[in-house]
């Protein structure tokens, strides 16, 4: 290590860890971060045209299937929904698709709004700055003007609908329901250095703004514990460095950002004498309160569409038309409708034999044009209310490369989910005929789509049932913060990631506060 | 067994997308094994020895449980083609889908 002692220690380099890292080190503290994953060149991959395939096999978003040296194991077999992830600088954004809309208002306001789930001990106003300073640095576009967010204002110019976005758009306006083209990380005009078409992620925005302010980057370093002093402080942090020898390193703050799944393992697994139920603990609530965004899946075949594999990604046009409370429903809460691009042609082909609809042999290519770019898929994105039975657990059976415990998933779907995603399902179809579709398919939940993954170590004002308070910081462990997806109170029930990011800017800016106050 | 996968594998590798005379296959058509295939298409040494091993208990196994290797073995050589032929410049080019 450059440094014996650090000012800040950051766990994991991705959408949590990235921004903190620049926040922070704004101010010239002494910053390190430790990734467990490797920095690894995507526009190479990109450019060499290998990235479909190395999604599909070396960097696949399965970390069981992936199997890295950077991944640990996850035991998803008490789940209908298995994790998503990456492990490496920039975390799981390196392979995420970059939909990067806000929480609505109202979504942190559940309990008061609906009575269902609890409210957050922060509010949309709270976040609203570095909503924005988050939208500036990391370059998102959109279209301005939309009901549900009236007031986002610095966007780049919206991304082509396309042919596939044109026709669902036709279905929308058909049906009467609020759509609007989304907001995606994408560069469509002249912004910083960036590429046009280029995919805005933590490596290409905060992570070169923190290197260049100092911070020290360590990859192929995994923590494995949080050390506690007598006086009940973090005073550093175990390792394993990339020769497996398992190390030490002190600081004076340590920022949690590996995700939900990633920050309660380690926290759990930092258990003492003292401290049996891991640190941070005392309220019980680390690794509970799961919560994945339930994905419903719906997807029209069109007649005369040959490209719907163009536009973005992560969401084409978004619907909020079933978002939150609806008197018309049955169930609390609702989703998002997201359509998305059709399948690229490996994914097509692999969709299609999992259908029965492409076989080896001579016709091979015939049945292969029958199945490409002429689908458009639509994703119903459900809020999933936080359960004290939904929780990951270490899973001591099965262990990393450094011999850390893996994570086993408890999960089930609530009654109310599965109201909201028939529901969804059901108004998936609705929209597809409503566009033309010849053919529909729908179902769900769809397995390997736990990308999302909230709740397990939630954000409260209580010690008695939260982990930390409205700052990030630990209820039991004043110097141990977190920044991540885990403190999500609620879910909302789109992507989180601009939230997640927001959510580092907001805890790192209290942290600098406190840091420039006591220096006075 | 050996000669079934062969040729279901020689009979993609041979096979040309519709309408165009001048498309020919990536560079591995010519491979004529499966452990030669498997060789040039996926250099992945877990995948790799994942699927000798089923090949090795495939012909060594009794005729009942030949049936469900086969397709298990089928499937994981489904997908190891399929991610290369797809992702290879040539087919990309034709399907105009370069740089999503």
């Amino acid at each position: 290590m450059k440094e014996d002692h650090y000012d800040i220690l950051i766990v994991g380099s991705g959408a949590g860890g990235a921004p903190a890292a620049w926040n922070l080190s704004n101010i010239g503290l002494k910053v390190a971060c430790f990734e467990q994953g490797e920095e690894i060149n995507k526009s190479q991959l990109i450019k060499d045209n290998l990235w479909e395939y190395v999604r599909q096999t070396k960097y696949s978003s399965n970390p069981n299937k992936r199997n890295l040296k950077s991944d640990y194991p996850i035991d998803n077999n008490n789940s209908p929904i298995s994790i998503a992830n990456f492990n490496g600088v920039g975390g799981s954004t390196f392979l995420y698709s970059a939909h990067l809309p806000r929480f609505r208002s109202n979504d942190f306001k559940i309990k008061s709004f609906d009575n269902v789930g609890c409210d957050w001990p922060i509010n949309y106003k709270d976040l609203k700055k570095f909503y924005e300073l988050n939208e500036k640095i990391i370059g998102i576009a959109g279209k301005i003007g939309d009901p549900a967010y009236p007031d986002i204002k610095n966007l780049l110019k919206p991304v082509k609908l396309e042919n596939s976005g044109k026709i669902i758009s036709k279905g929308f306006k058909k049906l009467g329901w609020h759509f609007w083209p989304s907001y995606s990380g994408i560069v469509t005009s002249k912004f910083k250095n960036r590429k046009i078409n280029s995919l805005s992620d933590m490596n290409n925005s905060y992570w070169p703004l923190a290197i260049k302010n100092g911070v020290d980057l360590y990859t192929n370093t995994r923590v494995s514990k949080i050390k506690i002093d007598k006086k009940g402080y973090a005073s550093g942090v175990y390792y394993f460095n990339k020769n497996n020898i398992e190390k030490f390193q002190s600081a004076t703050i340590i920022i949690l950002a590996c995700g939900g799944i990633g920050t309660p393992r380690i926290l759990l697994n930092s258990k003492t004498k003292k401290f049996k139920d891991g640190i941070a603990n005392s309220s019980g609530l680390v690794g509970k309160n799961l919560m994945l965004h339930p994905l419903g899946f719906v997807e029209g075949s069109f007649k005369n569409l040959k490209d719907s594999f163009k536009g973005p990604e992560g969401c084409n046009i978004y619907s909020h038309n079933f978002h939150g409370k609806n008197k018309y429903t049955k169930f609390n809460r609702g989703y998002t409708i997201q359509v998305l691009r059709g399948d690229n042609p490996i994914s097509a082909a692999l969709s299609s034999y999992k259908f029965k609809e492409l076989r080896f042999g001579k016709n091979h290519h015939k049945q292969f044009a029958q199945n490409y770019g002429n689908k458009i898929p639509i994703a119903i994105i459900c809020e999933d209310l936080p359960q004290k039975q939904n929780f990951i657990e270490l899973d001591n059976k099965r262990k990393d490369y450094n011999g850390i415990p893996g994570v086993k998933i408890n999960y089930m779907l609530s009654k109310n989910s599965k109201k909201m995603l028939a529901h969804g399902l059901k108004k998936g179809k609705e929209l597809m005929e409503a566009s033309g579709s010849k053919k529909t398919i729908a179902y769900g939940p769809v397995k390997h789509t736990g990308w999302h993954i909230m709740g397990t170590a939630k954000m409260g004002k209580k010690k008695t049932n939260s982990v930390v308070n409205s700052f990030g910081q630990t209820h039991d462990v004043k110097n141990l913060y977190i920044v991540d997806s885990s403190i999500f109170s609620t879910s909302s029930s789109v992507n989180p990631v601009n939230t997640i990011i927001s959510l580092s800017l907001m805890i790192t800016d209290g942290i600098k506060k406190d840091y420039l106050k006591n220096q006075k | 067994m050996k000669k079934k996968k062969i040729k279901f594998l020689k009979n993609f590798l041979n096979s040309k997308i519709p309408g165009d005379k001048k498309f020919k296959m990536p560079k591995f058509s010519s491979a004529v094994s499966i452990e030669e295939f498997l060789y040039e298409v996926e250099k992945d040494p877990i995948l790799k020895k994942k699927i000798k091993k089923l090949i090795d208990i495939a012909l060594s196994s009794k005729a009942k449980t030949i049936e469900k290797i086969y397709l298990k073995l089928e499937n994981i050589l489904y997908f190891l083609i399929i991610c290369k032929y797809y992702s290879s410049k040539i087919v990309l080019k034709k399907l105009k889908n370069f740089n999503r």
